[in-house]
């Protein structure tokens, strides 16, 4: 077991050595000169002196190398330079934004287990009949519909028309609710799907044909049945904690949920360098970390994969 | 079975939770205002441009404002000018302090203005910054300001909403304001009491104030980023105004509905700023003038203004509205006429082929338009300028582009036509005739090609220190009438700022300027 | 009275329309071993399937099955559920996938015999261990801590039989229980089923393609073809004196290899 993890650990090294080279070359893809960028930003006219400080200000004028080398080295103590909007630290920025995105990850994450849990389990114990169907219809159309307008939508019912929620912004216990629904409700469907196709096909199974034929409860079964059935699913939850954290973007912007789905948006369309840089970077090692989490639960929970190292 | 059922149950119980923590917002008396923007305050220092200006203008006030009916006293009640131009006197207010008990007067002014002397690159784009000699304090309550040499904007300038505002000497740092401030202490009806960054700004109406007290209490400045949730949010009473200019805060179609609607007061402007499409004048195609008034002849402007702007805004009849200072000079309208255009082209050699479009010795009539992708307002206008330039035989390629390709483009002269917006009142047309001499602008790009480019930078750079008030007004009249006949601006229309409103609230009304807005005059009906 | 009674049983897939089994009857005599008997597909398994109400979902079935008495197809699921607790047991194919992978062997035995005996767990241990040990398995401790993964076919199956056997019941279907295995086990597990039968006085029902395993221990047989019933009388007269075509040419082709086999071993010996 140690010796898989140590391995895996080792693998994820030159994975986010390459993350980081691509987060920084970000900044040179595009046409716009970043210096010029920094100062539009701020409404400065961008005059050749202004630009040629600029430049030197942002280190822009230093071999490529090592402007690289020098981001990468300050950016592991944390240091990702300070954005372009309004001068401060980028680390700092991100830390204060990173919270909201966290509560709301996690509520989504919550609402996400418990429906797709009692959903797929439902779906499986009537497999076949109307309430599989009307389920899995239900689920079908909630991850066709895109998560702006079903968020626009869910406001203007449960905000105005039965007035029990807030519409935006986090003012109180209750703002979470919405916005965490709307970001759920792309990805029940999809664990739903997963989970429930996952248990009808193991109930189609040998072992629980023998359950069922040595006597044992329905419900005994279908514990067996969701246990072994998590086995896959549980990569794909673990890694729907990332997407989560990293997909707010439309969400907190329809909600005005002051993450860093926001911050990074406003970044984006400003151009803010530094701060996309530091996203980027961040969200990939978020994945990374994820997956690789994901993959060794799962080995710990499979006794089979735990025979084999 | 049983898990279905505690599932239903605690579903239940969350509801009622939410129903109960609901029912406290029903206030009968409202002493705050719930203002919304997409847009965070962000850092209001008075000197600098990061934050919002609407903001800035409640915390901090300048020495003079600028109105409707031209320049009046403010901070300062009174003023000379000297003959030659070059010094100003203010005689300021005695009574004002800085929200944190600092005295009001010729020293702090003094202080205010040699520390944003101190920071002269960033002003750069304001002559005014680098025509400033010298700050005197006379006496106790007595300012002079000496200028290299005259500048008749000054007065003008100094009413702008950033940077000549004044914060507390005691908010300086090391004694300048370049590398931040340590508070916003201002005279404004406001002080800033509570900033969440991202979320929402909460103003209070500032106890000391000189002037008229605000009525109402605070002021909660609500971040909310999308334009569609901003209506809901207003539908639901959360938020009590939007303020918005040029498709900022709320598009044109939400705003007519809400306008039919009813339920909500809607209320527009004079005329602020001047839409145009401006014509590269340096190409090869558009170098030549008989094009360029072609296209002037061929947009249907009133299309335009009715079917994209929904009527909200009119039809420009010249660059500068009338309104404008200097601008009301009587200039030919050029209307819609497809015949003439067509004729036009005719002319200047660009004779119409089987395909629908005009050659000239092989060369197909054809030009590109970028505008700004984040803009629908302007894509559609640019659809609506392909057909009518078809119809001509003139092939038009519209482009959408990235906010900061846009911008790139502008500076790069690499464009045929592209959008301006003029400044807007009340820096027309002053600044915005100020900024055709940057390199770096649009305007100056596309003016290159004139043969009188030259003379027409410099005419401006004259104008600006022209002391005459007549040889001044001559000036501008011959500029303005040398664009206007070379065709450079296709006029389009002027837009106006839009409010949006519960009925409830009262006082809505307009700043000259299209950034401000006037919340000390607004405040609830009492029941 | 016949302890297990089956009335033109039919089965049908609702989703393709088709018969399965068609209209098939047969009995089980108190101590006489059944034998099911046909190719692989002709439905055998799945006709046991669907006495027990075991099919999947789609599968319907039609007919009667009367075990003291009462018609198995019409019970209500509790009733059906405490017959396969407690009356009929069946052991499955395929005993490596026969347990679920996540668990250990032991655990799953001795929660079947709690939930079936409704003993604790103390007792269902001790019963485990003597159970095992019966079927011929020597460190029974020891397999009861482990993962199916970690057992062979054999110890599988004996298990199986074990679990079987444990809650005593009137009859216990074994589907095809020597399959998977080698010929030595198979001889093994054979031997078990014979000791079972006789100590415990359980009916059995075999079903398999085998006709070896059949005729050493069921004294009555049933040839299925296409789910239909074929023949259906005592093993020997089926066997050796059958009239039935299609009997005749499974009986020869076994026979075939059998001689085959005999006929090489007997070369080989003698060049030995």
């Amino acid at each position: 077991m140690r010796h898989y993890i140590i391995k895996r650990l080792l693998s994820i090294v030159p994975l986010l050595i390459g993350i980081s080279f691509l987060a920084f070359i970000l900044i040179n893809l595009t046409e716009s000169d970043p210096a010029e960028v920094a100062l539009r930003v701020n409404e400065i006219t961008p005059t050749e002196t202004a630009v040629a400080e600029m430049r030197e200000e942002l280190g822009l004028d230093k071999p490529f190398i090592e402007r690289y080398i020098t981001w990468v080295t300050s950016s592991i103590k944390g240091d990702f330079g300070n954005s372009f909007i309004n001068n401060q630290p980028v680390i700092d920025e991100i830390a204060q934004a990173l919270p909201a995105t966290l509560l709301l990850a996690l509520v989504s994450f919550v609402i996400i287990i418990v429906v797709s849990v009692s959903a797929s389990i439902i779906c499986t114990m009537y497999e076949g009949r109307m309430i599989d169907r009307a389920i899995r219809g239900i689920v079908f159309f909630g991850e066709a519909m895109p998560g702006y307008w079903i968020g626009l939508l869910l406001m203007w019912f449960f905000s105005i028309k039965l007035n029990l929620l807030p519409t935006s912004g986090m003012s109180s216990w209750t703002s979470v609710i919405l916005p965490a629904v709307t970001l759920a409700l792309a990805y029940i469907s999809t664990y739903v799907r997963l989970l429930r196709n996952n248990m009808v096909q193991i109930k189609s199974e040998n072992f629980v044909l023998y359950a069922k034929a040595r006597g044992m409860k329905e419900s005994v079964i279908l514990k067996r049945i969701f246990k072994n059935s998590l086995q896959s699913a549980i990569t794909a939850l673990g890694m729907s904690i990332p997407k989560l954290i990293a997909g707010t973007v439309i969400v907190e912007n329809i909600f005005a949920w002051p993450g860093i789905g926001r911050l990074s948006v406003t970044a984006i369309f400003n151009y803010d360098y530094p701060v996309i840089q530091a996203y980027v970077f961040l969200m990939a090692v978020l994945f990374v970390v994820c997956n690789l989490l994901a993959d060794i639960v799962t080995a710990i929970l499979d006794p089979r994969m735990r025979k084999e190292v | 079975m049983r898990l279905l059922n505690i599932g239903l149950l605690s579903i239940l119980f969350l509801l009622l939770l939410v129903s109960c923590s609901n029912s406290e917002s029903n206030a009968t008396v409202r002493d705050e205002i719930v203002y919304a923007s997409s847009k965070d305050i962000r850092n209001i220092h008075p000197h600098l441009y990061s934050g919002e200006m609407a903001a800035q203008n409640m915390v901090f006030e300048s020495l003079v404002i600028n109105t409707e009916d031209g320049i009046k006293p403010w901070l300062a009640e009174s003023w000379d000018i000297s003959e030659d131009g070059l010094e100003y006197t203010f005689h300021l207010r005695e009574d004002v302090i800085f929200s944190d008990g600092e005295k009001f007067n010729a020293e702090a002014v003094k202080q205010n203005m040699d520390a944003i002397m101190d920071n002269e690159e960033r002003h750069a784009w304001l002559d005014l910054v680098n025509l400033m000699e010298e700050n005197i304090v006379v006496d106790e309550y007595t300012y002079k300001l000496v200028l290299k040499h005259p500048y008749y904007p000054t007065l003008t300038e100094l009413g702008l909403t950033r940077p000549f505002r004044f914060l507390s000497p005691n908010d300086f740092v090391d004694g300048m304001t370049r590398d931040g401030i340590s508070g916003y202490s201002g005279t404004g009806p406001w002080v800033l009491s509570e900033h969440k960054e991202n979320q929402e700004a909460v103003f209070t109406a500032n106890k000391d104030y000189w002037g008229e007290q605000p009525k109402m209490n605070t002021v909660r400045w609500k971040v909310i980023p999308d334009h569609q949730t901003i209506l809901l949010a207003l539908e639901k009473g959360e938020v009590d105004l939007i303020f918005g200019s040029d498709g900022d805060m709320i598009d044109l179609d939400s705003f007519s509905a809400l306008e039919e609607q009813g339920e909500y007061v809607t209320a527009i402007s004079d005329p602020i700023a001047s839409r145009a499409i401006l014509l590269n004048s340096n190409r090869p195609i558009l170098g030549d003038v008989e094009v360029r008034e072609a296209l002037q002849y061929a947009v249907d402007k009133q299309s335009i203004a009715d079917g994209v702007l929904n009527g909200s805004e009119s039809v420009a009849p010249a660059l500068l509205s009338a309104t404008v200072p200097y601008s009301d000079l009587g200039l030919v309208e050029r209307k819609y006429d497809p015949d003439k255009a067509s004729e036009l082209l005719e002319n200047a050699g660009w004779k119409l082929n089987n395909d629908g479009y005009r050659y000239k010795d092989g060369e197909k009539l054809e030009l590109s338009l970028h505008y700004n992708s984040d803009n629908a307002q302007e894509k559609t206008i640019s659809e609506y300028i392909q057909h009518d330039l078809k119809e001509i035989g003139t092939e038009l390629h519209i482009t959408g582009e990235q906010k900061q390709a846009f911008l790139d483009r502008q500076k790069s002269g690499e464009f045929d036509l592209q959008y301006s917006l003029s400044w807007g009142t009340p820096y027309d047309p002053q600044s915005y005739l100020s900024s055709w001499r940057i390199p770096a602008h649009g305007d100056y790009q596309a003016q290159t090609g004139l043969d009188r480019k030259g003379w027409l930078d410099e005419t401006i750079t004259d104008l600006m220190i022209e002391n005459d008030e007549s040889n001044r007004e001559a000036m501008y009249e011959e500029i303005l009438t040398y664009i206007h006949d070379e065709a450079v601006y296709i006029p389009l229309t002027y837009s106006r700022t839009k409010a949006v409103y519960r009925p409830k609230l009262q006082g809505v009304t307009f700043n000259v300027s299209q950034y401000e807005v006037p919340f000390e005059k607004m405040y609830f009906e009492t029941e | 009275m016949k302890l297990l009674e089956v009335k033109n049983i039919s089965i049908y897939d609702t989703q393709t329309k088709n018969g399965i089994i068609k209209d098939i009857s047969f009995a089980l005599e108190h101590h006489r071993n059944l034998g099911i008997v046909g190719e692989s597909g002709s439905g055998k398994s799945m006709m046991i399937k669907g006495i027990l109400r075991l099919m999947a979902p789609g599968m319907n079935a039609s007919g009667a099955a009367y075990f003291e008495g009462e018609d198995m197809l019409k019970m209500s699921a509790k009733a059906i559920q405490n017959i396969r607790a407690r009356h009929i047991s069946m052991i499955p194919q395929d005993p490596m996938s026969a347990f679920d992978p996540l668990d250990t062997v032991g655990k799953q035995m001795m929660e079947t015999l709690c939930e079936n005996l409704k003993i604790s767990k103390k007792e269902a241990k001790q019963i485990s261990l003597h159970e095992l040990e019966r079927v011929g398995i020597k460190e029974a401790s020891q397999v009861l801590r482990k993962y199916p993964h970690q057992l062979s076919g054999g110890m599988l199956q004996r298990c199986m039989i074990a679990i079987a056997a444990a809650s005593k019941p009137d009859i216990i279907i074994a589907d095809e229980p020597t399959t998977a295995l080698d010929a030595i086990t198979q001889s093994d597990v054979i031997a078990t089923f014979q000791r079972l039968h006789t100590q415990l006085g359980t009916t059995f029902i075999f079903i398999s393609h085998d006709l070896g395993v059949i005729q050493q221990l069921a004294q009555d047989v049933l040839v299925m073809k296409d789910g239909k019933l074929v023949e259906y009388g005592g093993t020997g007269d089926v066997f050796h004196h059958s009239k039935n075509e299609y009997t005749k040419y499974l009986v020869d082709t076994r026979i075939k290899l059998t001689r085959s086999f005999e006929k090489l071993m007997r070369e080989e010996s003698c060049d030995a």
